[in-house]
């Protein structure tokens, strides 16, 4: 009901307006929608560079994920390690992924991901993939799914060990069936927020220096030649982009882990 | 671990399990000190089915913690059979948390013979097993959460015979229940133990109960936990709760409890 009247008064208020460089009407930007293949300024259409948005995401999300489990599991699990690590880790968190950007270009230069392995183009998809969006996108993902893991780990119930103890169970079995398992929740929801935050982050890296692809890029491009139709359909794009990735990691979790918040 | 070696000696060829002179302090995170158990005596027999009553607070939960091996002693010693290994011969249902709530009821039942390195054909056959000898056969691809209470402890204690344990520690394992479920629960549970040579040390509060499971009560003091009182109980099974001989023992044991505390 409220979307309909809005889509109303948008239809109404842009033809009284009547600025379509500024305010176009909601049928040109479903229109721009319609034709997703459409090539716009020879930059590619609004479906390569969504693609290319989510390719970039997916890899530097995968990065993090591994890294992020992994030493999240390592160090909730010895906790001679956490006192070595969480002052770093402290100080690493609050900062903005964005604020490596400098840092990332000084260090990758523009290279991309078949460059890392001396194919100098590909020809595929992995030609638009740098290094320093990977770079950034993998301190998006990174703490959410550290933070998460190690909480997971460490909030698991000394009743559960005890009694894979009891049952037989030694070190290593206690991790694989009992710290694994019961820190899969939080593991999951770290995924979820990390994933999240890496799409932000990815829009964001996509508008700055350095930038030559994607959808993020060809919002702020098509805003520079005023056609503000493309932008609106990108931000359509990208909003829902964003919580079909929030929705499939949702539905992820509720498909694994029945038995979650039901604990007993 | 205890302070000394479980398989050293033991006394006699007839007891599985004796704790001698054990001593327990804990000290709260405010400082103070907390005196749960001083030199507390007990053996349990080959076979035999031992109530450990007390008030509530009197170091029960502290005293099958160290008998299982969770928490060590301050002093004294506890000894086990020659030949008995904690690991394998031991089980323990816990007063809370006594299920994987991640795991379904089958996987929940085989777990400890999933930590022994039993193949999964074997080790779930015996565990459909024994869900069907507490009476649930249907529920084996159930979570812990969807069962009531009741259910949940026959679980608990599938789970705990799964590994064929020589000795079987239950910390106020039908506290939680009602009367009926209660009563049903007693009775599987002495109908497993007779089938089995099993020893089983049951903590429980409850005096009706414990006339009911035992063949010998110790019963222990307010903190700091002491055995004051041994009351071996040889009524017939089933035991009749209304006979004469039956309220007798009942009257021992509440006379035992209430002189002390
Ligand atoms: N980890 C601990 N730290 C400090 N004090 C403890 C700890 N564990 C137990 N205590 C104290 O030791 C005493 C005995 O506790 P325990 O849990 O063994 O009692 P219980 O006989 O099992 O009681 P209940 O019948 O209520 O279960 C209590 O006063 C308790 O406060
Ligand atoms: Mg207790």
């Amino acid at each position: 009901m409220v979307p309909a009247a809005l889509l109303v008064a948008w239809f109404f208020g842009a033809r009284w307006i009547d600025q379509p460089w500024l305010y176009p009407s909601p049928v040109r930007v479903a229109d721009q929608l319609a034709h997703p293949l459409r090539d716009h300024f020879g930059l590619g259409s609004l479906a390569d560079n969504t693609l290319i948005s989510l390719v970039r995401v997916l890899i530097g999300f995968t990065l993090a994920a591994l890294l992020g489990v992994t030493l999240g599991l390592g160090l909730g699990c010895v906790s001679a390690l956490r006192g070595l690590f969480e002052p770093l880790v402290e100080i690493l968190r609050p900062l903005c992924p964005i604020a490596w950007l400098p840092f990332a270009i000084a260090v990758f230069k523009l290279q991309t991901l078949p460059q890392l392995f001396g194919v100098a183009h590909s020809r595929t998809i992995f030609d638009h993939v740098q290094l320093g969006m990977i770079f950034i996108l993998f301190w998006g993902g990174f703490f959410p799914i550290f933070t998460c893991t190690l909480d997971g780990v460490r909030g698991v119930r000394r009743n559960y060990l005890s009694l894979a103890r009891m049952l037989g169970a030694g070190p290593w079995q206690r991790f694989l069936h009992v710290f694994l398992p019961a820190s899969l929740p939080m593991i999951l929801t770290g995924f979820r927020q990390g994933l999240g935050l890496c799409w932000f982050v990815i829009i964001a890296a996509e508008m700055l220096p350095g930038s030559d692809s994607g959808i993020g890029y060809l919002l702020l491009y098509a805003a520079d030649l005023c056609a503000m139709d493309v932008v609106i359909a990108s931000m359509v794009i990208i909003g829902v982009i964003g919580a079909l990735l929030n929705f499939t990691m949702r539905a992820t979790m509720q498909a694994f882990l029945r038995w979650h918040g039901k604990e007993i | 671990m205890s302070a000394t070696d479980p398989n050293k000696s033991s006394p006699t060829s007839d007891q599985v399990l004796i704790a001698r002179q054990v001593n327990k302090t804990f000290f709260s995170t405010s400082g103070d000190k907390v005196e749960a158990l001083r030199a507390v005596d007990l053996s349990v027999g080959r076979g035999e089915f031992v109530v450990l009553i007390g008030p509530t607070g009197c170091g029960k939960t502290t005293l099958l913690n160290i008998l299982g091996g969770l928490d060590s002693p301050d002093g004294g010693e506890i000894r086990f059979a020659p030949g008995f290994r904690r690991e394998d011969g031991l089980a323990y249902v816990f007063q809370h948390y006594t299920l994987f709530p991640w795991r379904k009821l089958l996987a929940n039942v085989a777990f400890g013979l999933q930590m022994r390195g039993v193949p999964r054909r074997r080790r779930n056959a015996r565990a459909r097993d024994l869900l069907q000898r507490v009476g649930l056969a249907d529920f084996e691809r159930a979570y812990p959460h969807e069962l009531s209470g009741g259910m949940r402890q026959r679980v608990a204690l599938a789970q705990a015979l799964a590994v064929e344990p020589s000795v079987l520690l239950m910390d106020e394992p039908f506290g939680a229940l009602d009367d009926a479920t209660r009563k049903d629960l007693q009775q599987l549970l002495i109908d497993l133990w007779q089938t089995t040579s099993m020893s089983v040390l049951f903590v429980t509060h409850n005096i009706d109960e414990a006339v009911i499971l035992a063949s010998r009560i110790c019963v222990l003091s307010g903190r700091p936990g002491r055995v004051v009182q041994d009351i071996p109980v040889s009524l017939p099974r089933p035991r009749d709760h209304l006979a004469q001989p039956f309220t007798d023992r009942l009257l021992i044991v509440r006379q035992a409890l209430y002189s002390d505390t």
